[in-house]
Protein backbone atom coordinates (compact mmCIF):
# COMPACT_ATOMS: atom_id res chain seq x y z
CA UNK A 1 0.00 0.00 0.00
CA UNK A 2 1.41 3.10 -1.31
CA UNK A 3 1.51 6.35 0.99
CA UNK A 4 -0.94 7.78 -1.90
CA UNK A 5 -3.36 5.13 -1.22
CA UNK A 6 -3.20 5.85 2.26
CA UNK A 7 -4.04 9.46 2.02
CA UNK A 8 -6.60 8.98 -0.80
CA UNK A 9 -7.98 6.19 2.26
CA UNK A 10 -7.87 9.33 4.81
CA UNK A 11 -9.33 11.90 2.39
CA UNK A 12 -11.71 9.58 1.51
CA UNK A 13 -12.49 8.86 5.47
CA UNK A 14 -13.23 12.25 6.05
CA UNK A 15 -15.71 12.55 2.77
CA UNK A 16 -17.77 9.90 5.05
CA UNK A 17 -17.90 10.13 8.38
CA UNK A 18 -20.11 12.46 10.49
CA UNK A 19 -18.52 16.06 9.55
CA UNK A 20 -19.02 17.22 13.14
CA UNK A 21 -16.36 14.31 13.96
CA UNK A 22 -13.59 15.67 11.42
CA UNK A 23 -11.30 17.14 14.64
CA UNK A 24 -11.46 14.14 15.96
CA UNK A 25 -11.03 11.75 12.86
CA UNK A 26 -8.27 14.03 12.17
CA UNK A 27 -6.48 12.90 14.69
CA UNK A 28 -6.92 9.34 14.00
CA UNK A 29 -5.52 9.52 10.81
CA UNK A 30 -2.24 11.61 12.19
CA UNK A 31 -2.18 9.17 14.87
CA UNK A 32 -2.43 5.60 12.33
CA UNK A 33 0.19 7.70 9.61
CA UNK A 34 1.82 10.48 11.10
CA UNK A 35 3.86 10.95 7.93
CA UNK A 36 0.88 11.92 6.50
CA UNK A 37 0.24 14.84 8.97
CA UNK A 38 1.33 17.38 6.75
CA UNK A 39 -0.37 16.64 3.54
CA UNK A 40 -3.79 15.77 5.29
CA UNK A 41 -3.70 18.96 7.54
CA UNK A 42 -3.28 21.01 4.67
CA UNK A 43 -5.91 19.56 2.62
CA UNK A 44 -8.63 19.12 5.03
CA UNK A 45 -10.52 22.05 5.90
CA UNK A 46 -11.67 21.72 9.66
CA UNK A 47 -13.67 23.92 11.70
CA UNK A 48 -12.28 27.02 12.58
CA UNK A 49 -10.85 28.15 15.98
CA UNK A 50 -10.55 31.71 17.21
CA UNK A 51 -7.81 33.45 19.56
CA UNK A 52 -7.91 36.92 21.32
CA UNK A 53 -4.54 38.85 19.79
CA UNK A 54 -3.01 39.55 22.62
CA UNK A 55 -1.22 42.67 21.82
CA UNK A 56 -4.92 44.60 20.33
CA UNK A 57 -7.66 42.49 22.26
CA UNK A 58 -9.18 41.58 19.09
CA UNK A 59 -10.42 38.18 17.85
CA UNK A 60 -8.24 36.27 14.75
CA UNK A 61 -8.87 33.31 12.67
CA UNK A 62 -6.58 30.08 13.51
CA UNK A 63 -6.27 27.73 10.32
CA UNK A 64 -3.16 26.39 8.78
CA UNK A 65 -2.41 29.15 6.73
CA UNK A 66 -1.37 31.20 9.90
CA UNK A 67 0.12 28.85 11.77
CA UNK A 68 4.07 27.81 12.30
CA UNK A 69 4.76 24.67 13.93
CA UNK A 70 2.59 25.32 16.89
CA UNK A 71 2.23 29.33 16.91
CA UNK A 72 -0.51 31.34 15.05
CA UNK A 73 0.27 34.77 13.50
CA UNK A 74 -2.30 37.61 14.50
CA UNK A 75 -3.08 39.72 11.41
CA UNK A 76 -3.10 42.41 13.61
CA UNK A 77 -0.01 42.34 15.30
CA UNK A 78 1.74 40.47 12.68
CA UNK A 79 3.24 38.61 15.55
CA UNK A 80 2.90 34.81 16.09
CA UNK A 81 1.24 33.67 19.22
CA UNK A 82 3.51 32.02 21.30
CA UNK A 83 6.10 33.71 19.89
CA UNK A 84 8.39 32.00 17.33
CA UNK A 85 12.15 32.22 16.11
CA UNK A 86 12.38 32.65 12.39
CA UNK A 87 9.01 32.36 12.07
CA UNK A 88 7.59 32.68 8.13
CA UNK A 89 5.84 36.22 7.87
CA UNK A 90 4.78 37.75 4.55
CA UNK A 91 6.73 40.19 2.60
CA UNK A 92 6.08 43.54 3.17
CA UNK A 93 4.12 44.34 -0.02
CA UNK A 94 1.86 41.39 0.57
CA UNK A 95 1.35 42.62 4.70
CA UNK A 96 0.39 45.94 3.45
CA UNK A 97 -2.18 44.15 1.31
CA UNK A 98 -3.22 42.12 4.26
CA UNK A 99 -3.99 45.20 6.37
CA UNK A 100 -6.33 46.42 3.71
CA UNK A 101 -7.59 43.12 3.30
CA UNK A 102 -8.78 42.42 6.82
CA UNK A 103 -10.16 46.15 7.31
CA UNK A 104 -12.54 45.96 3.61
CA UNK A 105 -13.51 42.20 4.29
CA UNK A 106 -14.12 43.25 8.44
CA UNK A 107 -16.86 45.77 6.36
CA UNK A 108 -18.29 42.57 4.15
CA UNK A 109 -18.60 40.14 7.16
CA UNK A 110 -20.79 43.11 9.38
CA UNK A 111 -22.73 43.22 6.67
CA UNK A 112 -23.43 39.86 6.06
CA UNK A 113 -22.81 37.88 9.44
CA UNK A 114 -23.51 40.97 12.24
CA UNK A 115 -21.27 39.54 13.99
CA UNK A 116 -17.98 37.32 13.34
CA UNK A 117 -14.97 36.81 12.99
CA UNK A 118 -13.14 37.12 9.93
CA UNK A 119 -8.91 37.36 9.07
CA UNK A 120 -7.20 37.45 5.79
CA UNK A 121 -3.89 35.85 5.76
CA UNK A 122 -1.31 36.61 2.53
CA UNK A 123 1.33 34.59 1.19
CA UNK A 124 3.85 34.08 -1.43
CA UNK A 125 3.02 31.13 -3.54
CA UNK A 126 6.54 31.44 -4.76
CA UNK A 127 5.38 30.88 -8.77
CA UNK A 128 6.36 33.81 -10.46
CA UNK A 129 6.31 37.19 -10.38
CA UNK A 130 3.67 39.23 -8.99
CA UNK A 131 1.83 36.23 -8.14
CA UNK A 132 0.14 36.03 -4.46
CA UNK A 133 -2.38 33.85 -2.94
CA UNK A 134 -4.75 34.94 -0.18
CA UNK A 135 -7.37 33.42 2.33
CA UNK A 136 -10.20 34.75 4.00
CA UNK A 137 -11.63 32.88 6.99
CA UNK A 138 -15.01 33.97 8.83
CA UNK A 139 -16.31 32.02 11.67
CA UNK A 140 -19.95 32.94 12.98
CA UNK A 141 -21.64 31.58 16.24
CA UNK A 142 -25.22 31.87 15.85
CA UNK A 143 -27.53 32.22 19.28
CA UNK A 144 -29.96 28.91 19.72
CA UNK A 145 -33.14 29.86 20.24
CA UNK A 146 -36.59 28.51 20.73
CA UNK A 147 -35.69 24.15 21.13
CA UNK A 148 -32.79 24.78 18.47
CA UNK A 149 -29.16 24.67 19.64
CA UNK A 150 -26.38 27.15 18.47
CA UNK A 151 -25.16 26.73 14.92
CA UNK A 152 -21.74 27.22 13.48
CA UNK A 153 -20.60 28.81 10.11
CA UNK A 154 -17.05 28.94 9.27
CA UNK A 155 -16.27 30.34 5.68
CA UNK A 156 -12.93 29.62 3.85
CA UNK A 157 -11.99 31.28 1.07
CA UNK A 158 -8.69 30.58 -0.82
CA UNK A 159 -7.71 32.92 -4.05
CA UNK A 160 -5.11 32.53 -6.23
CA UNK A 161 -3.70 35.45 -7.88
CA UNK A 162 -1.62 35.98 -11.02
CA UNK A 163 -0.91 38.66 -13.05
CA UNK A 164 -1.48 39.24 -16.82
CA UNK A 165 -0.10 42.19 -18.03
CA UNK A 166 -2.86 45.07 -16.53
CA UNK A 167 -5.46 42.18 -15.67
CA UNK A 168 -5.06 39.32 -13.56
CA UNK A 169 -6.02 35.76 -13.56
CA UNK A 170 -7.56 34.15 -10.47
CA UNK A 171 -8.64 30.88 -8.94
CA UNK A 172 -10.94 30.93 -6.00
CA UNK A 173 -12.14 28.10 -3.81
CA UNK A 174 -14.34 28.32 -1.41
CA UNK A 175 -15.72 25.44 1.53
CA UNK A 176 -18.44 26.56 3.54
CA UNK A 177 -18.14 24.53 6.93
CA UNK A 178 -22.11 24.58 8.84
CA UNK A 179 -23.07 22.97 11.99
CA UNK A 180 -26.67 23.12 13.22
CA UNK A 181 -27.84 21.01 15.80
CA UNK A 182 -31.42 20.37 17.34
CA UNK A 183 -30.64 18.05 20.22
CA UNK A 184 -33.68 18.26 22.04
CA UNK A 185 -36.35 17.37 18.65
CA UNK A 186 -36.13 14.20 16.59
CA UNK A 187 -33.73 15.92 14.19
CA UNK A 188 -30.59 15.85 16.24
CA UNK A 189 -27.76 17.47 13.66
CA UNK A 190 -27.57 18.72 10.14
CA UNK A 191 -24.04 19.25 9.41
CA UNK A 192 -21.03 19.47 6.73
CA UNK A 193 -18.98 21.09 4.23
CA UNK A 194 -18.98 22.02 0.91
CA UNK A 195 -16.68 23.21 -1.68
CA UNK A 196 -16.93 25.41 -5.30
CA UNK A 197 -14.69 27.18 -7.57
CA UNK A 198 -14.45 29.94 -9.74
CA UNK A 199 -11.95 31.17 -12.17
CA UNK A 200 -11.17 33.67 -14.57
CA UNK A 201 -8.62 31.80 -16.66
CA UNK A 202 -8.15 32.96 -19.69
CA UNK A 203 -5.03 31.43 -20.68
CA UNK A 204 -5.36 28.04 -19.32
CA UNK A 205 -3.11 28.36 -16.83
CA UNK A 206 -2.26 25.31 -14.10
CA UNK A 207 -2.24 26.98 -10.81
CA UNK A 208 -0.36 26.22 -7.31
CA UNK A 209 -0.65 28.08 -3.95
CA UNK A 210 0.60 26.46 -1.45
CA UNK A 211 2.22 28.66 2.03
CA UNK A 212 6.16 27.96 1.73
CA UNK A 213 8.21 28.58 4.77
CA UNK A 214 11.12 27.09 6.26
CA UNK A 215 9.15 25.39 9.15
CA UNK A 216 6.21 24.48 6.94
CA UNK A 217 8.75 23.49 4.26
CA UNK A 218 7.07 20.33 2.46
CA UNK A 219 9.07 17.77 1.37
CA UNK A 220 7.20 16.67 -2.02
CA UNK A 221 7.59 20.05 -3.96
CA UNK A 222 9.41 19.80 -6.69
CA UNK A 223 8.72 23.25 -7.79
CA UNK A 224 6.33 22.56 -10.99
CA UNK A 225 2.88 23.66 -10.81
CA UNK A 226 0.23 21.19 -10.95
CA UNK A 227 -3.55 21.44 -10.85
CA UNK A 228 -4.03 18.98 -8.44
CA UNK A 229 -1.81 20.42 -5.33
CA UNK A 230 -3.16 19.14 -2.04
CA UNK A 231 -3.30 22.36 -0.71
CA UNK A 232 -6.30 23.43 -2.95
CA UNK A 233 -7.63 20.39 -3.63
CA UNK A 234 -11.23 20.06 -4.68
CA UNK A 235 -13.72 18.14 -5.39
CA UNK A 236 -14.08 18.16 -9.14
CA UNK A 237 -17.13 20.26 -9.06
CA UNK A 238 -17.97 22.57 -11.69
CA UNK A 239 -17.17 25.94 -12.02
CA UNK A 240 -18.96 28.15 -10.06
CA UNK A 241 -20.28 31.81 -10.43
CA UNK A 242 -18.14 34.36 -8.52
CA UNK A 243 -20.75 35.75 -5.98
CA UNK B 1 -11.57 20.13 19.28
CA UNK B 2 -7.90 18.90 18.56
CA UNK B 3 -4.53 20.95 18.49
CA UNK B 4 -3.11 20.73 15.39
CA UNK B 5 -0.47 18.41 14.74
CA UNK B 6 2.83 19.39 13.38
CA UNK B 7 6.22 17.89 11.96
CA UNK B 8 8.22 19.92 14.07
CA UNK B 9 7.39 18.57 17.28
CA UNK B 10 9.20 15.61 18.78
CA UNK B 11 8.77 12.59 16.63
CA UNK B 12 5.23 10.98 17.17
CA UNK B 13 5.46 8.30 19.69
CA UNK B 14 4.86 5.07 17.94
CA UNK B 15 1.55 3.70 19.07
CA UNK B 16 1.50 0.05 20.74
CA UNK B 17 -0.73 -2.22 19.12
CA UNK B 18 -3.60 -2.04 21.85
CA UNK B 19 -3.78 1.68 20.68
CA UNK B 20 -4.13 1.14 16.77
CA UNK B 21 -6.82 -1.40 17.67
CA UNK B 22 -8.85 1.19 19.92
CA UNK B 23 -8.26 3.89 16.97
CA UNK B 24 -9.47 1.42 14.29
CA UNK B 25 -12.43 0.54 16.54
CA UNK B 26 -13.81 4.30 17.53
CA UNK B 27 -13.20 5.23 13.13
CA UNK B 28 -15.71 2.27 13.11
CA UNK B 29 -17.82 3.36 15.29
CA UNK B 30 -18.25 6.47 13.38
CA UNK B 31 -19.12 4.89 9.60
CA UNK B 32 -22.72 5.18 8.43
CA UNK B 33 -24.20 1.89 7.98
CA UNK B 34 -24.95 2.65 4.29
CA UNK B 35 -20.92 3.10 3.47
CA UNK B 36 -19.45 0.69 6.35
CA UNK B 37 -18.08 -1.11 3.25
CA UNK B 38 -16.25 1.44 1.67
CA UNK B 39 -14.96 2.65 5.47
CA UNK B 40 -14.12 -0.94 6.16
CA UNK B 41 -11.78 -1.01 3.04
CA UNK B 42 -9.95 2.74 3.74
CA UNK B 43 -8.98 1.42 7.24
CA UNK B 44 -7.37 -1.65 5.59
CA UNK B 45 -5.33 0.88 3.20
CA UNK B 46 -4.63 2.98 5.82
CA UNK B 47 -3.56 -0.05 8.69
CA UNK B 48 -1.78 -2.21 5.71
CA UNK B 49 0.32 -4.58 6.82
CA UNK B 50 -0.59 -4.17 10.74
CA UNK B 51 -1.18 -7.84 11.44
CA UNK B 52 -2.79 -6.40 14.96
CA UNK B 53 -5.74 -4.60 13.25
CA UNK B 54 -6.19 -7.73 10.74
CA UNK B 55 -7.11 -9.67 13.83
CA UNK B 56 -9.29 -7.40 15.39
CA UNK B 57 -11.29 -6.01 12.48
CA UNK B 58 -13.70 -9.48 12.91
CA UNK B 59 -14.47 -8.74 16.23
CA UNK B 60 -14.86 -5.15 15.73
CA UNK B 61 -17.05 -5.19 12.86
CA UNK B 62 -19.34 -8.50 14.16
CA UNK B 63 -20.34 -5.37 16.86
CA UNK B 64 -20.78 -2.80 14.32
CA UNK B 65 -22.92 -4.99 12.15
CA UNK B 66 -25.17 -6.20 15.25
CA UNK B 67 -25.21 -2.72 17.18
CA UNK B 68 -26.48 -1.10 12.98
CA UNK B 69 -29.10 -3.81 11.90
CA UNK B 70 -26.65 -4.41 9.01
CA UNK B 71 -28.02 -5.99 6.11
CA UNK B 72 -26.46 -8.69 4.49
CA UNK B 73 -27.77 -10.59 1.49
CA UNK B 74 -29.35 -14.03 2.26
CA UNK B 75 -30.95 -16.60 -0.53
CA UNK B 76 -33.68 -14.09 -1.63
CA UNK B 77 -34.22 -11.36 0.92
CA UNK B 78 -31.53 -10.04 3.33
CA UNK B 79 -30.88 -10.84 6.85
CA UNK B 80 -30.68 -8.34 9.32
CA UNK B 81 -27.74 -8.68 11.64
CA UNK B 82 -28.42 -8.34 15.63
CA UNK B 83 -27.84 -9.55 18.91
CA UNK B 84 -31.14 -10.63 18.69
CA UNK B 85 -31.03 -12.76 15.33
CA UNK B 86 -27.61 -13.88 16.69
CA UNK B 87 -27.02 -17.89 17.61
CA UNK B 88 -23.38 -17.27 18.46
CA UNK B 89 -20.73 -18.34 16.46
CA UNK B 90 -21.27 -15.78 13.66
CA UNK B 91 -24.56 -17.40 12.85
CA UNK B 92 -27.68 -15.70 12.29
CA UNK B 93 -30.99 -16.67 11.91
CA UNK B 94 -33.52 -15.42 8.88
CA UNK B 95 -36.74 -16.52 10.18
CA UNK B 96 -38.64 -15.24 7.22
CA UNK B 97 -36.13 -17.45 4.79
CA UNK B 98 -36.09 -20.18 7.63
CA UNK B 99 -32.53 -20.13 7.00
CA UNK B 100 -29.74 -20.02 9.34
CA UNK B 101 -26.48 -18.24 7.64
CA UNK B 102 -22.64 -18.20 8.59
CA UNK B 103 -21.48 -14.63 8.60
CA UNK B 104 -17.86 -13.11 7.47
CA UNK B 105 -18.59 -9.91 9.27
CA UNK B 106 -15.59 -7.82 7.45
CA UNK B 107 -16.87 -8.28 3.90
CA UNK B 108 -20.28 -8.62 5.08
CA UNK B 109 -21.29 -11.82 3.42
CA UNK B 110 -22.57 -15.01 3.76
CA UNK B 111 -20.15 -17.79 3.54
CA UNK B 112 -22.65 -20.82 4.66
CA UNK B 113 -26.20 -21.37 4.70
CA UNK B 114 -28.53 -24.71 6.51
CA UNK B 115 -32.32 -24.74 6.81
CA UNK B 116 -33.78 -23.69 10.21
CA UNK B 117 -35.62 -27.65 10.90
CA UNK B 118 -39.12 -27.35 11.99
CA UNK B 119 -38.51 -28.08 15.40
CA UNK B 120 -36.66 -25.03 15.58
CA UNK B 121 -38.68 -22.59 13.64
CA UNK B 122 -40.42 -20.08 16.73
CA UNK B 123 -43.62 -21.03 17.94
CA UNK B 124 -43.70 -19.11 20.68
CA UNK B 125 -47.26 -17.90 21.46
CA UNK B 126 -48.46 -15.01 19.84
CA UNK B 127 -45.43 -14.85 17.58
CA UNK B 128 -47.22 -15.83 14.30
CA UNK B 129 -50.04 -12.85 14.89
CA UNK B 130 -47.45 -10.48 15.28
CA UNK B 131 -45.31 -11.47 12.50
CA UNK B 132 -48.30 -10.54 10.48
CA UNK B 133 -49.28 -7.37 12.34
CA UNK B 134 -45.51 -6.06 11.61
CA UNK B 135 -44.64 -7.06 8.10
CA UNK B 136 -48.18 -5.45 7.13
CA UNK B 137 -47.35 -2.16 8.97
CA UNK B 138 -44.06 -2.31 7.43
CA UNK B 139 -44.83 -3.06 3.79
CA UNK B 140 -47.75 -0.66 4.11
CA UNK B 141 -45.07 2.30 5.78
CA UNK B 142 -41.72 0.86 4.03
CA UNK B 143 -41.80 -0.85 0.82
CA UNK B 144 -39.15 -3.07 -0.07
CA UNK B 145 -37.29 -2.71 3.29
CA UNK B 146 -36.10 -5.80 5.16
CA UNK B 147 -37.68 -6.15 8.72
CA UNK B 148 -37.62 -9.45 10.84
CA UNK B 149 -39.29 -9.96 13.89
CA UNK B 150 -37.38 -12.74 16.74
CA UNK B 151 -38.26 -14.24 19.72
CA UNK B 152 -36.73 -13.48 22.71
CA UNK B 153 -35.70 -14.32 26.24
CA UNK B 154 -38.87 -12.53 27.46
CA UNK B 155 -40.78 -11.41 24.07
CA UNK B 156 -40.20 -10.32 20.59
CA UNK B 157 -38.07 -8.03 19.08
CA UNK B 158 -38.76 -6.13 15.67
CA UNK B 159 -36.36 -4.47 13.84
CA UNK B 160 -36.87 -2.37 10.10
CA UNK B 161 -33.89 -1.19 8.19
CA UNK B 162 -35.05 0.95 5.22
CA UNK B 163 -31.94 1.94 3.02
CA UNK B 164 -31.20 4.35 -0.03
CA UNK B 165 -27.91 3.83 -1.64
CA UNK B 166 -27.50 5.55 -4.93
CA UNK B 167 -23.03 5.73 -5.34
CA UNK B 168 -23.93 7.77 -8.66
CA UNK B 169 -25.56 10.42 -7.72
CA UNK B 170 -23.82 10.48 -4.42
CA UNK B 171 -26.50 10.61 -1.48
CA UNK B 172 -26.98 7.29 0.81
CA UNK B 173 -29.85 7.28 3.70
CA UNK B 174 -31.18 5.06 5.99
CA UNK B 175 -34.14 4.47 8.79
CA UNK B 176 -33.68 1.82 11.23
CA UNK B 177 -35.36 0.90 14.12
CA UNK B 178 -35.74 -1.72 16.94
CA UNK B 179 -37.97 -2.48 19.12
CA UNK B 180 -38.48 -5.20 21.83
CA UNK B 181 -41.92 -6.20 23.17
CA UNK B 182 -42.63 -8.20 26.66
CA UNK B 183 -44.94 -8.35 29.05
CA UNK B 184 -47.84 -5.97 27.44
CA UNK B 185 -44.90 -3.15 26.63
CA UNK B 186 -43.20 -2.09 23.42
CA UNK B 187 -40.51 0.28 23.56
CA UNK B 188 -37.27 1.26 21.34
CA UNK B 189 -36.12 3.49 18.90
CA UNK B 190 -36.12 4.33 15.67
CA UNK B 191 -32.41 6.27 14.05
CA UNK B 192 -31.54 7.61 10.85
CA UNK B 193 -29.15 9.57 8.39
CA UNK B 194 -28.86 11.02 5.22
CA UNK B 195 -25.72 11.75 3.29
CA UNK B 196 -24.88 14.00 -0.02
CA UNK B 197 -21.45 14.11 -0.92
CA UNK B 198 -21.83 15.59 -4.34
CA UNK B 199 -19.18 18.61 -3.51
CA UNK B 200 -18.28 18.36 0.32
CA UNK B 201 -19.70 16.25 2.99
CA UNK B 202 -23.31 16.98 4.56
CA UNK B 203 -24.72 14.44 6.71
CA UNK B 204 -28.68 14.84 8.69
CA UNK B 205 -28.65 12.65 11.73
CA UNK B 206 -31.84 11.60 13.10
CA UNK B 207 -33.33 9.80 16.22
CA UNK B 208 -35.58 9.33 19.12
CA UNK B 209 -36.91 6.98 21.71
CA UNK B 210 -40.12 5.22 21.95
CA UNK B 211 -41.01 5.13 25.45
CA UNK B 212 -42.12 1.65 27.36
CA UNK B 213 -45.67 1.76 26.05
CA UNK B 214 -48.45 -0.30 26.82
CA UNK B 215 -49.59 -2.94 23.72
CA UNK B 216 -51.16 -6.33 24.88
CA UNK B 217 -51.87 -7.72 21.24
CA UNK B 218 -50.25 -7.19 18.06
CA UNK B 219 -52.48 -4.46 17.33
CA UNK B 220 -51.47 -2.34 20.02
CA UNK B 221 -48.04 -3.45 19.34
CA UNK B 222 -48.09 -1.77 16.02
CA UNK B 223 -50.76 0.95 16.55
CA UNK B 224 -47.76 2.35 19.17
CA UNK B 225 -44.84 1.61 16.52
CA UNK B 226 -46.94 3.38 13.61
CA UNK B 227 -48.08 6.47 15.47
CA UNK B 228 -44.43 6.93 17.45
CA UNK B 229 -42.62 6.64 14.27
CA UNK B 230 -45.27 9.10 12.06
CA UNK B 231 -44.90 11.87 14.77
CA UNK B 232 -40.84 11.63 14.66
CA UNK B 233 -40.96 11.99 10.86
CA UNK B 234 -43.00 14.37 11.55
CA UNK B 235 -41.24 16.34 13.87
CA UNK B 236 -38.10 15.83 11.97
CA UNK B 237 -39.64 17.92 8.79
CA UNK B 238 -40.94 20.58 11.46
CA UNK B 239 -37.12 21.07 12.59
CA UNK B 240 -35.25 20.99 9.22
CA UNK B 241 -38.02 23.59 8.02
CA UNK B 242 -36.81 25.64 10.88
CA UNK B 243 -32.91 25.25 11.02
CA UNK B 244 -33.76 26.31 7.52
CA UNK B 245 -35.72 29.67 8.14
CA UNK B 246 -34.47 30.41 11.33
CA UNK B 247 -31.13 28.85 12.48
CA UNK B 248 -29.23 29.33 8.88
CA UNK B 249 -30.71 32.66 8.54
CA UNK B 250 -28.99 33.96 12.03
CA UNK B 251 -25.46 32.56 10.88
CA UNK B 252 -25.78 34.45 7.42
CA UNK B 253 -27.86 37.27 5.47
CA UNK B 254 -28.60 36.08 2.00
CA UNK B 255 -28.49 40.48 1.64
CA UNK B 256 -27.03 43.02 4.23
CA UNK B 257 -29.68 45.07 5.33
CA UNK B 258 -30.23 47.55 3.04
CA UNK B 259 -31.34 44.61 0.81
CA UNK B 260 -28.66 45.33 -1.33
CA UNK B 261 -25.67 43.37 -2.56
CA UNK B 262 -22.45 44.66 -1.62
CA UNK B 263 -20.96 47.33 -3.83
CA UNK B 264 -17.19 46.45 -3.20
CA UNK B 265 -16.07 49.54 -4.97
CA UNK B 266 -18.34 51.88 -2.69
CA UNK B 267 -16.31 49.93 0.25
CA UNK B 268 -12.53 50.43 -1.49
CA UNK B 269 -13.52 54.07 -2.01
CA UNK B 270 -14.41 54.14 1.91
CA UNK B 271 -11.37 52.96 3.08
CA UNK B 272 -9.39 54.91 0.69
CA UNK B 273 -11.12 58.30 1.67
CA UNK B 274 -10.86 57.18 5.72
CA UNK B 275 -6.76 56.25 5.15
CA UNK B 276 -6.47 59.33 3.83
CA UNK B 277 -8.34 61.23 6.17
CA UNK B 278 -6.51 59.72 9.17
CA UNK B 279 -3.27 60.72 6.98
CA UNK B 280 -4.36 64.08 7.33
CA UNK B 281 -4.83 64.56 10.76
Amino acid sequence: MTEDMQYEAGLDLVRRLAPTKIPELVGHLCSLCPDLTDDWLTSIDQPLQVKKCAKTGRDFVLCDYNRDADSYRSPFSNEYEPPLEDAVLPPDNLRQLEVEANDIFATFTKLYYESGVCSVYAWDPATEDGAFAMGVFIHKVGEGHRGLDQGVWDSIHVFEVVPEGDKFAYRLTTTVLLSMNASGTGLKTLAGSYTQQAENNPQGRLWLARPRGEHGQDGRDNGEPDAEQPAVRVLRQGQGRPG
Amino acid sequence: MSEPITQHEEEPLKLTNEQIVSEVTRLVSLAPATEIDSVIRDIQALCSGIAAVNEALPSICKTYNEQNLCLVPAAEDFVILSKHSSLGSNEYISTKEDLIVTIDHVARKVTNTRRLEEADKPSRPGYAELCDAVYKMHVENYPGAPSCVWPTDDGFAIALVAEKISAKNFYTGSIRSLYTVSNGVVSGRMWGMTHMFEGGNVQMDIGRNLKPTKAVNPDEVVWAISEFEEGALADVETTLEELSERQFKALRRALPITKTRLDWDKVAHDHVAAQLGARGK
